[in-house]
């Protein structure tokens, strides 16, 4: 009897959502149909799904179609551009200017404008910059992501709590400089430049589900 | 939108079009938010979440290659980022203990007799109550009615563990209705 109420349980549990979703061929579904007939605790579970469903669905409704746009566009338009993309616009400008021989000295205060806008740019990330990722003259291209360093690439455990993560890496002298990305991957410096002791000891901790080490100048595709 | 469409759209803002990436962003940063929302059960987070994702795409468009749906894709990218909220606060709270699983059955008969906005409510209350991988399988398989073999994916998990998940939830949730019902 265990067993026949179990079976039937483990039938409606491999149906149901199926059921619900309309993912079920006609003789599967009919077939739950039947199952629902002479089942009315069964009907009811049903019919808490299809409500539940509804009610997420008209919850979403309610949601704004810009929720966290606002947050979106600031990273975006907060992040620094490429100097390669500076040094075009100023070169174009510059080229601009230089077009007519009135804005000769126009243009001329522009390249110490620019210059100096420039200097102040790079200075800033370097200030922004921690110590030892500045000493590791770390490179990004733009597409994908490849370091001048080498690197580890690590997935940590769902459960592993943000606190041991932190204090692992202040021991390993290690910095997330990426990450997550869709697999849930984050790429790591280590400051010392002992990537295979600090890869061995991300290993044995408790932390980690896996750790890569990434020579230079890889592309991290979709990782 | 389509895949194909989505792609157009990663080429522009590989470009660093804005608008692009603005579009994008209306056509699927709620369902990130909605589930974000109901794994984290707070807005402010969830939004945090939203802005973190949609700001992967912004930073590496190219890495989408249609290998399943941009959605499914985006889901997991804000799973990760919604772990790394989990992680930074302290243990969630503790699961419905086993023994309130034992479904009163007569209690449950009475659910249809509810009016609608108490069904719903208590509906609501008990999914909540879930434990989190749980819940996070449940809104998937009924809000954005991913496949079971899609949410293992996500979850990074086998065929099986999806399943179990379901079945603890359902019996969790009946557990939890009737409980509700008993208390009025």
């Amino acid at each position: 009897m265990a067993n026949s109420k179990e079976s039937l349980d483990q039938y409606f549990n491999e149906n149901l959502f199926g059921y619900l979703n309309n993912t079920l061929d006609a003789d599967e579904r009919e077939s739950f149909e039947r199952h629902l007939r002479g089942n009315g605790l069964a009907r009811s579970e049903l019919a808490w799904y299809q409500e539940l469903k509804s009610e997420m669905h008209e919850n979403f409704e309610r949601i704004s179609p810009d929720v966290g746009l606002k947050r979106s566009l600031q990273k975006v338009r907060g992040e620094p551009q490429p100097l390669i993309a500076t040094i075009t616009q100023w070169l174009a400008k510059l080229l601009n200017a230089m077009a007519t021989p009135q804005h000769v000295a126009a243009a001329g205060a522009l390249v110490v404008i620019q210059g100096a806008i420039i200097a102040g740019l790079v200075a800033t990330w370097r200030a922004e910059m921690p110590e030892e990722q500045a000493g590791a003259s770390m490179t990004r291209s733009l597409a994908t992501a490849s370091y001048a360093t080498a690197v580890l690439r690590v997935k940590f455990k769902p459960n592993a709590k943000l606190q041991d993560i932190g204090s692992l890496l202040t021991k390993l002298d290690g910095s997330i400089v990426e990450g997550p990305g869709q697999g849930g991957y984050y790429l790591i410096i280590i400051a010392s430049g002992r990537l295979i002791d600090a890869a061995e000891k991300l290993r044995l901790s408790n932390v980690a589900d896996e750790v890569v080490l990434i020579p230079p100048n890889t592309k991290q595709n979709g990782r | 939108m389509e895949n194909k469409e989505v792609f157009e759209l990663l080429e522009r803002i590989a470009k660093r079009e804005e608008p692009a990436f603005r579009e994008v962003h209306l056509a699927f940063g709620r369902r990130v938010y909605a589930f974000a929302l109901s794994r984290l059960q707070n807005s402010v987070e969830a939004e945090e979440v939203v802005a973190d994702t949609m700001y992967e795409i912004w930073k590496h468009p190219s890495r989408f290659r249609g290998e399943s749906s941009f959605s499914t894709w985006l889901l997991g990218i804000a799973r990760h980022k919604i772990l790394n909220v989990l992680r930074s606060r302290s243990p969630e709270h503790a699961e419905i203990d086993e023994e309130a699983n034992q479904v009163a059955s007569d209690a449950l008969d009475g659910f249809g007799a509810l009016v609608e906005k108490q069904k719903r409510e208590i509906l609501l209350h008990c999914i909540n109550e879930l434990p989190a991988e749980q819940r996070e399988c449940l809104y998937l398989v009924l809000f954005e009615e991913m496949p079971l073999l899609e949410i293992a994916r996500l979850q990074n998990c086998p065929l099986n563990t999806v399943k179990t998940r379901l079945m603890y939830a359902r019996g969790k949730m009946k557990a939890c209705v009737s409980r509700c019902m008993m208390e009025g």
